[in-house]
């Protein structure tokens, strides 16, 4: 699939509020298209991302809403990279790969889900710039 | 207000069919969860749940069903999900769900496993 060359922004700001995810998924499949990913991998990407930004909501702001993550997306060698920032909580390890979830289980999900829809998960902290998680995709094409 | 998820209800002899339209997320799984919920606690033996208008889920979707499903054994009923597309689908193959939770291609064969004794 080629590369669209209509205009996106590939900055996204959104607030720590579940009510902005869905704008967020519609964000992501639109730069997904623009970097001309193939439908799974475009799917994959804003899945992944769902996952990570609930998991931001949650955990990194602790539930508190209207607090700020900022998305940016852009293809490199051969790849789509997604970064998320935060300034809550120091994520630490708190997206490492979980063991797959047990049968019936009330949890962990997530974490598992995330991890296997993208080739890469990546995540760096600094105090001045805090928390940014880079999913990363294999495909696309530069715009 | 209108709802984060609207959620269509079907009442048929032996069972009830419901069907959300839209994403479930943690934004809407609380609602979605709401009208399973009051489903089985109302008495309904056997739910089925239409998923083709379901764009989106992820893992509070997930959760809720997974708990409705082991609810539903605890009072030897049973909860059926139909016609997931093939990305909500593939969410519930990633997850091992699809082993654990009464998965059908479409309301027909469903409904046919509901008939059976």
């Amino acid at each position: 699939m080629s590369a669209v060359n209509s205009a996106v922004d590939l900055r996204f700001e959104m607030r720590s509020d579940a009510a902005d995810l869905s704008r967020a998924r519609a964000w992501i499949a639109r730069v997904a298209e623009h970097f001309g990913l193939e439908p799974r991998a475009g799917f994959a990407l804003k899945a992944a991302a769902s996952e990570a930004l609930s998991n931001v909501i949650r955990h990194s702001y602790g539930g508190r809403e209207g607090l700020p993550i900022l998305l940016n997306c852009v293809h490199r060698r051969g790849r789509v990279l997604l970064a998320i920032r935060d300034y809550g909580r120091k994520a630490r390890g708190a997206f490492r790969r979980p063991r797959p979830p047990a049968p019936h289980a009330d949890s962990a999900y997530g974490l598992w889900i995330l991890h296997c829809l993208v080739d890469r998960v990546r995540v760096d902290h600094t105090p001045e710039e805090g928390n940014i998680l880079t999913l990363t995709v294999n495909g696309g094409e530069p715009s | 207000m209108p709802a984060r998820l609207p959620v269509e209800v079907e009442s048929l002899p032996g069972c009830t069919i419901l069907r959300p339209a839209g994403e479930i997320d943690c934004h809407t799984a609380p609602e979605f969860r709401s009208r399973l919920l009051a489903q089985l606690e109302g008495g309904t033996a056997s739910l089925l749940v239409d998923l083709s208008g379901v764009s989106f889920i992820d893992s509070s979707g997930l959760r809720v069903l997974v708990e409705c499903h082991k609810l539903a054994h605890q009072s030897a009923g049973r909860v059926r999900l139909f016609a997931p597309s093939a990305e909500v689908g593939e969410i519930l193959r990633l997850t091992r769900l699809d082993s654990v939770l009464e998965l059908h291609p479409s309301r027909d064969a469903a409904l046919a496993q509901e008939a059976r004794p």
